[in-house]
């Protein structure tokens, strides 16, 4: 048993490496500057001043080495000749991008290279020149173009950016204007369009983001938050608990209820009993569970109808740890056995309707038949021989109700405004707080795994011919 | 007995038949159809416009205008026409869809959410939200008749490309095996330099040309697919090339086996140990919000199903006579599995579709449901239900969406049942 749990726990490490390659690419794809995002903005572009603009693009550039985005994104990289190996020092994420398609289009990394340090150029001398009395009230539009036009990936409105610099700059800045003209009209001239169609391998080694972002993830370090800036797993671990109760509870009663049904209606095939069930889990079966929950949240707590239940969250707000105990735990359940209902009712019918299928099928097989033929009575049949052997699908589901759990989570804990982690993912996705989606994403697919894990262990309890050790 | 005379042994009449002996899925199947019908002429049930009108003695058809100016590109409305609210014009006569509102029109006279027994600002009983209206004063049933078409597209789109993804892999695996399968080392070595080259080619080089085709619309992203396809097959062709002159050498002739089945397996595991709805929810969250992506996520990852019952059906059909024989005559191998072999096995296929449509109809509209993914523009059954959550007393905004999620999810599961016991033979013997 210890050997194969090993086997097993070894043969996870490809699927989770697979999933935090995923959660990665995942959150590499994720619009918006991270840097800017957790300086909420104040850095990059803005500022009048120059010196004001200095500290902001100082302080830009040191939060981009913490949070380690200088450095290459992955161990290897596959990329065009043209594409220079050293692309990602350079600051801001979309400017990047601009400047690979730019690549990507003529093949001349010099050429794109000197715009890039002439428009940079360009940009500090209109900054040193803020003052002048020359720009008659153009200096914000002239700074909007300014920042706009190193992440722009197209050539053509390049061109149409810089037309309408031309128009509005002083002439002590026509120098540095005429510069960044030069190298954009020469790009085409310019263009090694050859260069895009050779590829090239870089080894970059492990100080990468991917690899520091997985280190991170194994100490426990998931980042922080763009919303509140707390560090992601504190957030987790409060979030966590709540989920994890209402979900233990809930495939608790599942099963408890799931299996007794299932076991009648198989028992009593046909007679009306097994009919009103069958028809009844069916129908419960498909009912989504977010239009029950809002119906539920809508008639049944509080709003213009019916006002039997709390209107969601998990416990009243007057709530606090003096409470004795049993008066707490009345104050939980009563907020929960709504939440707790809609959350089972869908794996109760998904897990009965298997329940009966396997016992049904069990009933059909020849050791039963030899087992009655041996004058053994029905209770012991059904119960010990057909029914123990009718379990191991049903346990195999637990590898499937739990992550079906987890997902539908985000949906019930919002409707029910549960602080788990379907909320907390929720909120994130709202206010696009991309690290604390990435993380909710990787925490859940690793409990999905655990949970496979522990059906796979309750497979060899149940049935003994399972024995995963080798004889 | 005239009626038994008629009945047919050959499986997929018998199948045919057990299925339209089972009263529920065969109606089932009926009302889906009828469904389909809906979506599919959803501008002619409820739309703005009327279908043609006489206006100022010309005789207009406006919904077929709208069709080809959105279609064709062409400019056919004069301005004022354009802009105007066709339900107050001075109409000689004219055909009108049964519901007289566009979808994501707001009529803020009836904002916010209007009971369909309630008191409406109406000019006369045609005009009247026959539903309601939603807290933005949307009509809820041209909502509901237009979110049938969302539905249905999803649930048929995302089953349509796990379907691909799933009968190929799965058939591969199947039919292959880890042993039948055998290649020169030659082709080997070429189609593996020629397959890495071909997707840097064919799909990295291009990645923002797809990406933006994606966002654009699906017929530009399919045109951009199938030129990347092209890329990715003729540098593939290419590098194929030198392994007629390699197998003459010795180490070239060299014959290896291809894991097929064991690879296809591995990959179905992993596959199968992701979290898939949480998955397309982070995807759906992060990404731009497009119906498309969400089909396509929906697909990408929702076709291990398909592959294992594919791979277990083509294991049993490739031992059977008739592919001996084909074998025996010489046929090639892809011959023998895309035309005598695959059509034997597609039956409990049609099981994991049927499902699968379910699930996805379920998956979007709980997306839309919690406003992800989703356009916020495109009105859709999920959103049309959100939209309860924030007016309290709408009962109508919180019964019918989710009826209509309910009602459809049911039918599907019906029919997924259905040709599951007309398949199975072991049930119809019971």
């Amino acid at each position: 048993m210890g050997a194969y749990l090993l086997r097993r726990v070894i043969f996870f490490i490809p699927t989770l490496f697979l999933i935090t390659l995923l959660s990665f690419i995942i959150s590499q794809s994720a619009p918006g500057d991270p840097v800017e995002q957790m300086l909420s903005g104040r850095a990059g572009g803005g500022g009048e001043q120059l010196a004001e603009r200095q500290a902001n693009q100082r302080a830009y550039l040191e939060k981009r080495r913490e949070l380690g985005l200088d450095l290459p994104i992955f161990y290897f990289s596959i990329a065009p000749l043209a594409e220079p190996e050293t692309l990602h020092r350079i600051p801001q994420v979309t400017v990047q991008e601009a400047l690979r398609r730019l690549v990507y289009k003529f093949g001349n990394w010099q050429a794109v290279e000197s715009y890039y340090k002439a428009v940079r150029r360009l940009d500090s001398a209109f900054y040193a020149s803020f003052a002048d009395t020359h720009w008659k009230g153009n200096q914000t539009e002239v700074q909007a173009l300014l920042t706009l036009l190193p992440q722009e990936k197209n050539y053509q409105e390049i061109l149409y950016k810089l037309r309408q610099l031309e128009q509005r700059i002083i002439p002590s800045l026509m120098p540095f204007y005429k510069q960044v003209w030069n190298t954009v009209s020469a790009m085409p001239e310019e263009a090694q369009r050859w260069k895009v169609y050779v590829p090239t391998i870089h080894w970059y080694g492990t100080a990468n983001q991917y690899h520091r972002w997985l280190m991170g993830l194994l100490r426990g370090d998931f980042g922080t938050s763009y919303q509140d800036k707390r560090p992601i797993a504190k957030k987790l671990a409060d979030a966590v608990r709540w989920s994890l109760v209402i979900n233990f509870i809930s495939i608790l009663l599942a099963y408890l209820i799931a299996i007794p049904l299932g076991v009648i209606s198989a028992v009593r095939r046909g007679s009306l009993q097994d009919r009103f069930i069958s028809i009844s889990l069916f129908m419960l079966y498909s009912l989504p569970n977010f239009w029950v929950g809002t119906m539920a949240i809508m008639f049944l707590c509080g709003g213009d109808y019916l006002s039997i239940f709390p209107p969601g969250g998990v416990q009243s707000t007057e709530h606090s740890p003096e409470w004795p105990l049993l008066r707490r735990i009345t104050d939980w359940t009563y907020h929960l056995i709504l939440p707790v209902i809609v959350y089972t009712y869908g794996s109760l019918a998904f897990l009965s309707r298997q329940m009966r299928t396997a016992l049904l099928e069990n009933l059909q097989q020849d050791y039963v038949r030899t087992a009655r033929a041996k004058g053994l009575s029905e209770k012991i049949v059904i119960w010990k021989h057909a029914f123990r052997n009718s379990l191991i699908p049903i346990i195999t589901l637990l590898a499937s109700v739990f992550p079906a759990m987890i997902s539908g989570s985000v949906i019930l804990e919002t409707i029910f405004s549960i602080p788990g982690m379907g909320l907390l993912s929720y909120g994130a996705m709202i206010a696009r707080d991309y690290p604390v989606i990435i993380s909710v994403f990787t925490i859940g697919a690793v409990l999905t795994l655990v949970g496979i894990l522990i059906a796979d262990v309750l497979y060899a309890v149940v049935d003994p011919r399972i024995t995963y050790t080798k004889r | 007995m005239k009626k038994e005379a008629k009945i047919s042994y050959s499986p997929r009449a018998r199948a045919w038949e057990a299925f339209r002996q089972n009263r529920p899925a065969y109606y089932s199947l009926w009302v889906v159809g009828i469904l389909a019908v809906i979506a599919i002429s959803a501008d002619f049930l409820a739309y703005n416009k009327p279908i043609i009108a006489s206006y100022q003695g010309e005789i207009i058809w406006p919904i077929f205008r709208d069709y080809e100016e959105k279609w064709f590109g062409l400019k056919l409305w004069t301005p004022e026409l354009r802009k105007a609210d066709w339900r107050s014009l001075e109409l000689e006569w004219a055909v009108w869809p049964p519901v007289r509102y566009a979808p994501e029109e707001l009529d803020l006279r009836n904002a916010p959410a209007v009971s369909p027994f309630g008191e409406q600002i109406i000019r006369n009983a045609a005009e009247r939200h026959y539903l309601g209206t939603d807290n933005l004063g949307r009509d809820l049933l041209s909502g509901l008749i237009h979110g049938t078409r969302i539905s249905l597209t999803v649930g048929l789109v995302s089953m349509g490309i796990s379907a691909i993804i799933g009968i190929l892999l799965g058939a591969l695996a199947g039919y292959f095996g880890d042993t039948s399968l055998q290649v020169s080392r030659a082709t080997l070595w070429t189609g593996s330099i020629g397959v890495l080259l071909g997707l840097f080619y064919g799909f990295y080089l291009r990645r923002y040309a797809l990406g933006e085709a994606l966002g654009e619309s699906f017929l530009a992203f399919l045109a951009s697919l199938i030129e990347s396809l092209l890329w990715f097959a003729g540098v593939v062709g290419i590098c194929w090339l030198p392994s007629r002159i390699l197998k003459k050498t010795r180490w070239g002739a060299h014959r290896v086996h291809l894991w097929v089945d064991l690879t296809i397996s591995r990959i179905i595991e992993v596959m199968i140990s992701l979290p898939t709805t949480l998955l397309i929810f982070t995807v759906a969250a992060v990404a731009k919000p497009s119906l498309f992506l969400v089909m396509a996520v929906i697909g990408l990852t929702s076709w291990t199903g398909i592959a294992r019952f594919m791979r277990g059906e083509m294991l049993k059909v490739r031992s059977l006579d008739y592919i001996q024989a084909a074998r025996a005559l010489g046929y090639s191998d892809l011959r023998i599995m895309f035309l005598h072999a695959l059509p034997n096995s597609l039956a409990p296929v049609l099981v994991s579709i049927a499902f699968g449509i379910a699930s996805a109809i379920l998956v979007e509209s709980g997306l839309s449901f919690l406003g992800i993914g989703v356009p916020p523009t495109t009105v859709t059954w999920g959103s049309l239900l959100s939209a309860a959550r924030s007016a309290t007393n709408a009962w109508w905004l919180a019964i019918f969406p989710g009826m209509a999620i309910f009602i459809v999810v049911t039918l599907f599961n019906i029919l997924g049942e259905g040709f599951r016991d007309a398949i199975d033979p072991r049930l119809q013997a019971r």
